[in-house]
């Protein structure tokens, strides 16, 4: 009995052991705090809008232009109008960024019809960046993907095309020179070394009417090396008289290729107008839905040169300063190599028609508009 | 009583021919589906990048007449040699052409013409675009260009460039490859064609 009993006890000692073991609360261990993300870095760059906007009784270009007249264009058909060219007639030819779309419209701002399809066949684009007025109410368009420049009637007839592929680059731009007939696509060209590695770029290339390839120009900046500026190199150009005058978004240094293949250091901006970057900025490690955001706060801390044309005797040069108006303008004198004066004001996308005209964009931003009203003024 | 002696060995003798024939003819039936199989197809599916599927044959392609851009001639295309390798490219937008060129000029150095044959079609570029295509890169095989746009007309191919078919010489396709911008997908494509082809292993 004792027996009985000492087992039934050794029993149950066992079986409330084992539940003590298997039920007991676990004691959790303090959740570690993640480590909270950084917060997204306030938008600067919608705020120096507004200011812009609250000061647009200040824009001086109507004292420094003489405007003719303006033409608008519906912007239910346009997301975001990021080149201009005009015709001798007046023509507008733009190229839309968003819907990867070149088009015609006309003196009036009447829609004419696309500038190509979509489509990597001749005649067609993949993602066009170019368009220039060309000869003979002709227009060019540069296809960044495609690698080729097609050439179109205004109202959209393709007529030829050439490719730029063996020179390796992709063209962001295309300027036309009608005294030289030439073209000028403007791209990286990169030069790398013996391990594959980046070490410079050309940023220049001239091809005939006929699309031979001529030649490649301008180096990248070594000084731009160091902050890695590749992705925001696309320069400012126009042609003049066969030369063409070019300058990058982060250097007031304005070069001029003259017809002979010359390279040469043509004026230098001069501070404090204009900030070249302090820092660059790595796309790479902000997240997508920020990019946007932080390029445009980025590009607040320095004043990118946007648009550079020849107009007569005058070099102007037009850059982004938000002092407070969006963009200021400087006036050159090509014969004596000085600046004149400077503009500040709201319009952006300076452009030389073929026409003799210059135009800007009226509109503070330059996509997202219901309307796209374009000023056409003389000097 | 009907002696059935001599009529049953006839049947017996009947009966086994008859098992006979019926295991030579399954046999022969086998040895047809088997042999069936392995041949070669005269035209292969292709998915496309949008989802549709497109047929290609040789028999699409009899009869084109292509322009050659060193000549400025139109030229029919046809299959002379044994096996040819035929390249659909393009002349803008395929940095993969650019990269796997290197391989066709490898494979086309690597057995004579007779046996093998690399031929380079291209297809959405101009006369103009082709010329320069041919003048920057100076391919050593032949480049033809369809500037009707005949290929995409007859076979809606081919969507993405490079794609390459290697048929022989009796309008079978022996394989078929897209575009290959990894280095060790471009040397496993070269073995398979030097393989092929029955050269030990192509130059490189």
């Amino acid at each position: 009995m004792k027996h009985k009993l000492s087992l039934l006890f050794g029993c149950v000692v066992a079986i409330c052991l084992v539940c003590a073991i298997r039920f007991a609360p676990v004691k959790r261990l303090a959740a570690v705090p993640k480590a909270s993300a950084a917060p997204a870095p306030p938008d600067l760059y919608a705020p120096a809008l507004e200011r812009a906007r609250d000061r647009s009784q200040d824009d001086g270009l109507a004292a420094a232009l003489k405007i003719d007249s303006k033409v608008s264009l519906d912007g239910a058909r346009i997301k975001n109008l990021n080149q201009l060219s005009v015709a001798s007639n007046g023509d507008l030819y733009i190229v839309d960024y968003e819907r990867k779309q070149a088009e015609a419209y006309d003196r009036e701002g009447r829609y004419l019809g696309p500038l190509g399809e979509q489509g990597n066949k001749p005649g067609a684009q993949l993602w066009p960046t170019g368009a220039a007025a060309a000869d003979g109410q002709t227009v060019a368009v540069a296809d960044f993907a495609g690698h080729r420049v097609n050439t179109f009637t205004r109202e959209g007839k393709f007529l030829s095309s050439f490719i730029y592929t063996p020179q390796g680059f992709s063209a962001q731009k295309v300027v036309y020179d009608g005294a030289g007939r030439s073209f000028y696509l403007l791209g990286n060209r990169w030069q790398r070394d013996e391990a594959g590695q980046v070490t410079g770029a050309q940023l220049v290339h001239k091809y005939a009417a006929d699309g031979q390839f001529i030649d490649s120009y301008l180096p990248f900046p070594d000084s731009a090396k160091a902050l890695d500026l590749y992705n925001y190199d696309s320069p400012a150009a126009d042609a003049d008289r066969s030369s063409l005058y070019v300058a990058l978004p982060f250097d007031y240094t304005i070069y001029r290729l003259a017809p002979d293949g010359q390279l040469s250091v043509f004026v230098r901006g001069q501070e404090p107008a204009f900030r070249a970057p302090s820092e660059g900025i790595n796309v790479e490690k902000i997240p997508p839905a920020e990019s946007y955001r932080r390029i445009q706060n980025w590009r607040l801390g320095w004043t990118p040169i946007s648009a550079l044309v020849v107009s007569g005797d005058t070099l102007l040069v037009q850059y982004q300063s938000f002092n407070p108006l969006r963009y200021t303008i400087d006036f050159w004198s090509i014969e004596k190599r000085k600046k004149l004066r400077s503009v500040n004001t709201n319009c952006a996308l300076l452009t030389k028609g073929q026409d003799g005209y210059l135009y800007l964009l009226e509109n503070l931003e330059a996509k997202g508009q219901q309307r796209y009203d374009i000023i056409r003024a003389k000097l | 009583m009907t002696s059935s002696a001599p009529s049953s060995k006839r049947n017996r003798l009947w009966r086994r021919a008859r098992t006979t024939l019926a295991l030579c003819a399954a046999a022969l039936c086998v040895a047809a589906y088997v042999s069936a199989r392995r041949a070669a197809p005269r035209a292969v599916l292709i998915d496309n990048p949008d989802g549709t599927r497109s047929t290609l044959s040789v028999e699409q392609l009899k009869g084109l007449e292509l322009l050659n851009p060193r000549t400025g001639r139109a030229e029919p295309f046809a299959l002379t040699s044994e096996k040819t390798l035929v390249v659909f490219l393009s002349a803008g937008d395929c940095p993969t052409c650019l990269d796997e060129r290197r391989v066709w000029e490898e494979l086309a150095r690597a057995a004579d013409e007779r046996r093998f044959r690399v031929v380079g079609l291209l297809v959405r570029s101009s006369p103009a675009e082709a010329e320069t295509f041919v003048k920057a890169y100076a391919p050593s095989f032949t480049v033809l260009l369809d500037d009707r746009g005949e290929i995409a007309r007859r076979t809606q191919l081919p969507q993405i460039t490079p794609f390459k078919v290697l048929v022989n010489g009796r309008g079978e396709i022996l394989m078929t490859d897209g575009p290959n911008n990894k280095p060790r997908a471009q040397e496993a494509f070269r073995e398979k064609v030097a393989a092929q082809i029955g050269v030990a292993r192509a130059a490189g």
